[in-house]
């Protein structure tokens, strides 16, 4: 290892529910990357916005590859970029928009990178439309300290390529990413808010539409009104206006969490929850949003977040198919009641997609539930995750912090799959994290 | 205009390279490893739309040979200006270090400076060019650690007083840096007592004062610390331990 490249750092999870001190390399040349022992425990990292410890271990070295954020081809013919995997994707959207370009699948935060985006094959605000992050991943390369640097794509490499995706950094260090581009059809989204009174509701408005965004926001404590929310749906505007550009402050996993306790609990949740069903009601139905805003809207609102305090938050996302979606929201709805959940809000979105490695995708209806933490809140969770499986349901391993080994591997349909070949390809298995801990990936 | 920088793969001369590129200066960047320098270039040509060519130079050999620089230069607009932000420190270096690697950081950290300096002085006085050195506020006093650094910066301030000297009725702009930390691999794993600063701030200041001369400390808050260490009595500064 090169002299002075690695510092003890107190690493937190984005739900704050994590945290623990481990070695950390800022690698910002390729030697640098390279250097540590070929045998040693690593992890690379993006933004560190994951809410579980996915991008971090206990005896794991953390190759954090935010300097490695270069542009480094453009194709104006095919319209696709290849840029390092550190780019964050307001990087991305600020150098795509003013030349009337656009990337279509963007998680709601702009500090995420696009490392973190195929190794969580994330999703954007209607995955149903535009699928999750790797589909308009044309090729990548992987480093790995034992097989060195590999070229993989759909056609080159192809299981490779569909282990990265979705592989949460097991399958090595992604250095750089072919993103396939698409034409900017307008510089701002109309965003249309339509009130529901139920997730059934809210299901069926968005099953009936396949707008460019369509996700719906609910109030999820358990009182009289629970359920109730805003579905979403916007659509390219034909303003004449330019996209503006996104100010903010930016929110780390350590900055959402000064607050040394939490602001919400169930009456808070309610209050909160209530004002913002009331100031949507005076709202237009329909209101311009710049597409910075529209993509990234936990940037300006950081509140929800940070109120959550040092204890933290949990939030859980599953994927039911639509033919089991009605049951589930009715199951859902009596699980929170009876055991009167330490919820807080909800939301649904459509997704379309293919399966791969570790990720959550395929075709149904995304439920995603934020919860503040209390004495109730992890057996709730349980009892949740009990629902899920009998629904046949899929997790986000990104978004939850405490899935265990049993819940992945009836949850994941490819996880046995993925961990035969993983451990046929890092014999090893350097590439560690707590997550890969927990679900046994060692 | 064209800018070569040496050290233009990282840190500061990453954020100088964004910044004289930002302002539409064709740039040489030069380090050991052509694929940072390439990526960079790549980079640069994409978001600010100029010529970037990337350089292969290991710093630390002896003797320096130019012709790689001067190959790509005649691809260039003239030569206006020489930024030396390269430097190198050692977890060893202390009183008492091995001749080898007393000898690289010499030739890194002053030597080669210096021979680049030499080397392009006369196309940089017929374009009254610009040359900027960095130094360390290791340079202070000299102490335990970082003996070897602290010795070649100090060189290296001594040889950009005489360049100052020489240029001062031959047109060309020279200015020398006292940096304080900064927040690049440089430093990554110490523990330091100041806040460490970001590398495009200083590099913003340091194409504003380009034409200028002078010896600059960077934060300036350095200026007080490093006077107030210089004073210091030997009988306290012999039991200090950074
Ligand atoms: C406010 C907020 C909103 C969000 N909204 C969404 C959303 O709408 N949709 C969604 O799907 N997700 C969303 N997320 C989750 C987020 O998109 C994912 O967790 C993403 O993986 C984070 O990327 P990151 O760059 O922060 O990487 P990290 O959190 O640092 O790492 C995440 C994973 O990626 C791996 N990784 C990172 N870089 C590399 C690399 N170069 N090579 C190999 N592996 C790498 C890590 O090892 C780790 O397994 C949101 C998160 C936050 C905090
Ligand atoms: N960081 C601090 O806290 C600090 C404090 C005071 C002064 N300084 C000074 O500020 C300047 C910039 O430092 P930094 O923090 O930006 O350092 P850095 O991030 O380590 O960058 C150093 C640059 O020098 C190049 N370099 C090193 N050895 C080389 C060699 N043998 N041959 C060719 N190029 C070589 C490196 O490229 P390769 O490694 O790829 O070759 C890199 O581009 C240095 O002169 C340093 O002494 C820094």
């Amino acid at each position: 290892m090169i002299d002075g490249l690695v510092r003890k750092t107190r690493f937190t999870s984005f739900d704050g529910t994590l945290s623990l001190c481990t070695e950390h390399q800022r690698p910002d040349r390729f030697s640098h990357l390279e250097s540590p022992d070929r045998t040693a425990f690593r992890i690379p990292r993006g933004g560190g916005y994951a809410y579980s410890a996915a991008s971090f271990g206990g005896h794991s070295l953390v190759q954090e590859m935010t300097s490695f954020n270069r542009f480094l081809e453009f194709d104006p013919v095919q319209l696709t970029l290849k840029l390092e995997a550190g780019v964050r994707l307001i990087d991305l959207m600020e150098w795509a928009l003013p030349r009337n370009l656009h990337f279509p699948v963007l998680p709601g935060y702009p500090l995420i990178t696009v490392g973190g985006c195929v190794a969580a094959d994330v999703h954007g605000k209607n995955p149903h439309k535009d699928g999750t992050f790797s589909d308009w991943v044309k090729q990548l390369t992987l480093y790995h300290p034992q097989h060195g640097y590999i070229s993989c794509s759909p056609d080159e490499h192809p299981d490779l390529f569909s282990m990265t995706c979705g592989g949460y950094g097991l399958t090595g260090v992604i250095t750089n990413v072919t993103l396939q581009l698409a034409e900017l059809p307008a510089p701002a989204i109309a965003l249309a808010r339509k009130r529901v009174c139920s997730l059934s509701e809210a299901n069926d408005c968005l099953s009936s539409q396949d707008s460019d965004i369509a996700y719906s926001w609910h109030d999820a404590s358990p009182g009289a009104s629970f359920g109730r929310g805003i579905v979403f749906n916007g659509s390219w505007s034909r303003t004449t206006q330019q996209p503006r550009p996104l100010t903010f402050r930016p929110m780390t996993a350590d900055s959402r969490a000064r607050l040394p306790f939490s602001a919400w609990n169930g009456l808070t949740a309610r209050v909160a929850n209530a004002a913002v069903l009331l100031q949507n009601r005076y709202q237009n139905d329909v209101s311009e949003t710049g597409i910075l805003a529209a993509s990234f809207p936990f940037a300006s609102n950081i509140y929800f977040h940070t109120l959550f305090g040092k204890p933290g938050l949990r939030e859980t996302q599953f994927l039911v198919s639509e033919a089991k979606m009605g049951d589930c929201l009715v199951a859902l709805e009596k699980l929170i009641r009876d055991t009167a959940a330490p919820t807080m809000m909800l939301s649904l979105k459509r997704f379309r997609g293919t399966q791969k490695s570790l990720s959550m995708s395929g075709t149904g209806c995304l439920v995603a539930l934020d919860c503040y933490r209390n004495e109730k809140t992890d057996a709730f969770l349980r009892q949740l995750d009990q629902l899920l499986v009998d629904m046949g349901g899929q997790i986000n391993l990104s978004k939850d912090s405490r899935i265990s080994q049993e819940v992945a591997e009836l949850a994941i349909s490819s996880f046995a799959g993925f961990k035969e070949r993983l451990f046929e390809y890092d014999k090893e298995r350097i590439m560690r994290s707590e997550l890969s801990h927990r679900l046994g990936l060692l | 205009m064209t800018y070569i920088i040496v050290g233009g793969s990282s840190g500061l001369g990453r954020a100088l390279a964004e910044k004289f590129a930002s302002q539409g200066c064709e740039l040489v960047l030069v380090s050991r490893d052509i694929r940072d320098t390439a990526a960079l270039a790549a980079d640069i040509a994409i978001r600010h739309g100029v010529k970037v060519s990337p350089v292969a130079m290991d710093l630390g050999c002896s003797p320096l040979t130019f012709d790689a620089i001067d190959r790509v230069l005649s691809d260039h607009l003239p030569l206006k200006g020489l930024l030396l932000p390269a430097g190198i420190n050692d977890d060893d270096d202390e009183v008492g270090l091995g001749a080898e690697k007393l000898g690289f950081i010499t030739r890194v950290n002053y030597l080669a400076p210096c021979e680049l300096l030499n080397h392009y002085l006369p196309l940089l006085v017929a374009n009254y060019g610009i040359i900027v050195g960095f130094g360390s506020v290791a340079t202070a006093r000299g102490r335990t650690r970082n003996a070897a650094y602290a010795a070649a910066k100090n060189a290296l301030a001594s040889y950009f007083e005489s360049l100052a000297h020489y240029g001062a009725d031959r047109g060309i702009s020279c200015q020398y840096y006292i940096l304080g930390y900064l927040d690049t691999n440089l430093a990554f794993s110490q523990n330091l007592l100041f806040p460490r600063a970001a590398p495009d701030r200083v590099a913003n200041v340091v194409y504003s004062k380009r034409l200028t001369n002078g010896t600059y400390f960077l934060p300036r808050l350095w200026y007080i610390l490093y006077r107030v260490i210089q004073f210091l009595p030997w009988a306290i500064f012999k039991r200090l331990t950074f």
